[in-house]
């Protein structure tokens, strides 16, 4: 797909690069200033885009094709609601989130990650699925079909969307450094020729695994988010659909880079509310917008966009 | 108790062999189009609706056995056609395709049929019970179940003996190799997308006496056929079958005993078996 390391180009099309991505931050925040359901939306799309970005990382740069995503995202969503419930405090609610969703990473993926490439998208949406039924059938944990209810909380969603957008931008830059290291390198490469790297000794189980590990636990902590922002949780939105859903945001804006994430994510959340608007055929839509995604934006558009508009290769 | 046990049996049986159907369907389509059919559920559920609509305006059971997986295969060959060719030898955009459609595919059904809970009443010929002395079970599980291990017979034989059989299997084995040999692999792959679909269908149509039509239903049988693949192994029908019978099983007394727990016993059967030995039971060694 893309030829080569990732490498800058420091030239002039960096500068325009980043009045791009300053765009994408603004358009982010612009909701502040509506107030009201421009900004629930926008806050739904900055902790989705957090999620996006962990299975971006994933799938764009460690070639994993995680189809259960929304386990650790429905995981870490009911431990923030569980543990508030049970009387912690939030901030510790808010550590035990990507803790538990890690741990379903760990058990998981130490099965997943002894098979190989269409077997481990298999493996993880059957343990997602695995997860979901746990959440609808757990009545007693989880409320199942009646969900579970966070109503004695309120934040203020001012505060909620500059938190969601600050740990959104803190992750794509954190993950983005993390690419430069030589940790991100081993990764790339193992992505382009896993048979390759092996053999020169290179532990690549032990990688994917740790990958997977860090990327559960961002969208666990995207889940928690969920939870507070919504006050409420549904067993649903553990259904692999959610998975499918980051799956066409990621392919929306194309899956490498991290940015082109943040991008899949607030333009399917607010397209999405434009079409929720008149038809309930919510499968109709995702998977009408995966097929098309997939067969005629390979790359997705946020690499198309900096080309266009930037100047850059659109790479990275 | 032994009653009890015995009817159990024959009704994970049949269970399983309708999880067959659908893991044949998909283990011939990955194996020679190298395509996780993940709308495969869907193709099951569309069969079924289908089968409960012509069923109640043609009036004859066998005639739509016949003609549903026809008519769920020539979509399948369409799909194949048009969505899945060009993206040849891209797995992963392969299969978020088959997602897709699936999604698509369970969507359009619930707002044609709507969301209530159908239940499909089974042939003249095949309701009511047996009597075998003190013991009674329904015709229609055990007419499932014979027709599950014919059909297994069946195919094995055919893709043994038959030249399009033969077809299927070099092409399972090295694509290249048989396109070198004059076999055109892009045309078995149609085929082959055609009878694994159609397998499909047929599952809808058998199945649904036994099992209530409803939304969602689609993405559990995929989850059940995959979970058969991987236990089982993929690209070999022996996997299918045993791996059918194995989760069926499994499936069918955990209800009976466990049932709480049921369906995390068969996840916890795969994951066993992931943990020995990944590739499937039965299965070949996948690069």
């Amino acid at each position: 797909m893309m030829a080569g390391l990732s490498r800058e180009v420091r030239a002039g099309g960096t500068a325009r690069q980043g009045l791009l991505r300053w765009g994408l931050v603004g358009l982010l925040l612009l909701p502040l200033a509506l107030g009201g359901y421009p900004l629930y939306l926008a806050t739904e799309a900055a902790l989705l885009g957090l999620a996006a970005v962990a299975l971006s990382l994933l799938l764009g740069h460690g070639g994993v094709p995680s189809l259960g995503q929304a386990a650790f995202l429905g995981l870490g969503a009911y431990t923030v609601g569980l543990a508030l419930k049970a009387g912690l405090p939030l901030g510790l609610a808010l550590l035990l989130a990507p803790l538990v969703a890690a741990l379903l990473a760990l058990l998981t993926g130490l099965l997943v990650f002894r098979t190989h490439g269409i077997f481990i998208l298999m493996l993880t949406l059957a343990f997602g699925q695995m997860v979901y039924s746990a959440a609808h059938k757990w009545t007693g944990l989880t409320g199942g079909d009646d969900g579970l209810s966070l109503s004695g909380l309120s934040i203020h969603p001012v505060l909620l969307h500059l938190v969601a957008v600050g740990v959104l931008l803190a992750a794509v830059g954190g993950l983005r450094a993390l690419l430069q290291t030589p940790y991100g390198k081993t990764l790339e490469a193992i992505r382009q020729n896993e048979e390759k790297i092996r053999s020169l000794g290179v532990p690549t189980f032990y990688y994917k695994l740790s990958l997977y590990l860090l990327t559960a636990a961002l969208t666990g902590l995207a889940g928690s988010g969920l939870a507070l922002h919504r006050s409420f949780i549904s067993p649903h939105d553990l259904f692999w659909l959610t998975s499918a859903t980051l799956m066409v945001m990621v392919l929306l804006g194309g899956s490498r880079g991290l940015w082109g994430a943040v991008f899949g994510a607030l333009l399917y959340t607010f397209v999405q509310a434009w079409v929720s608007s008149f038809t309930d055929l919510w499968g109709l839509f995702v998977g009408s917008l995966l097929v098309l995604t997939v067969l005629f934006a390979r790359e997705g558009l946020w690499p198309l966009l900096e080309r266009r508009l930037g100047g850059g290769r659109g790479n990275a | 108790m032994l009653l009890l046990l015995l009817t159990q049996l024959l009704n994970s049986l049949a269970f399983a062999m309708l999880l067959f159907l659908l893991a044949l369907g998909l283990s011939l389509i990955f194996g020679v189009a190298r395509v996780v059919n993940l709308a495969h559920g869907a193709f099951y559920l569309l069969g079924a609706y289908l089968g409960l609509a012509l069923g109640a305006s043609l009036g004859s059971f066998w005639l739509v056995l016949l003609l549903v997986p026809l008519l769920v295969g020539l979509l399948g060959v369409l799909v194949e056609r048009f969505l899945l060719r060009g993206l040849h030898g891209r797995e992963l955009e392969q299969v978020l395709v088959t997602i897709g459609l699936g999604f698509i595919l369970a969507d359009l059904l619930r707002a044609f049929f709507g969301a209530a809970i159908r239940s499909v009443p089974p042939p003249a010929e095949l309701a009511g019970p047996l009597f075998l002395g003190s013991f009674i079970y329904p015709k229609y599980p055990l007419f499932v179940l014979v027709m599950g291990v014919l059909l297994f017979l069946l195919v094995r034989l055919l893709l043994a003996r038959t030249p399009f059989g033969v077809q299927v299997r070099a092409v399972t084995a090295d694509p290249g190799m048989a396109s070198t040999l004059g076999i055109q692999p892009a045309r078995v792959s149609l085929l082959t997308f055609g009878i694994g679909t159609a397998l499909a269908g047929l599952g809808g149509v058998v199945g649904a006496p036994m099992i209530a039509l409803a939304p969602g239903l689609d993405a559990q049988m995929t989850l059940f056929a995959l979970i058969v693949v991987v236990i089982g192994g993929l690209g070999r029908i022996e996997g299918a079958f045993w791996g059918a019978i194995l989760v069926g099983l499994v499936d069918g007394f955990g209800r009976l005993f466990l049932p709480q727990l049921a369906m995390f016993l068969i996840f916890a059967l795969m994951a066993l078996v992931l943990a020995l030995k990944p590739e499937g039971l039965l299965g070949r060694r996948l690069a």
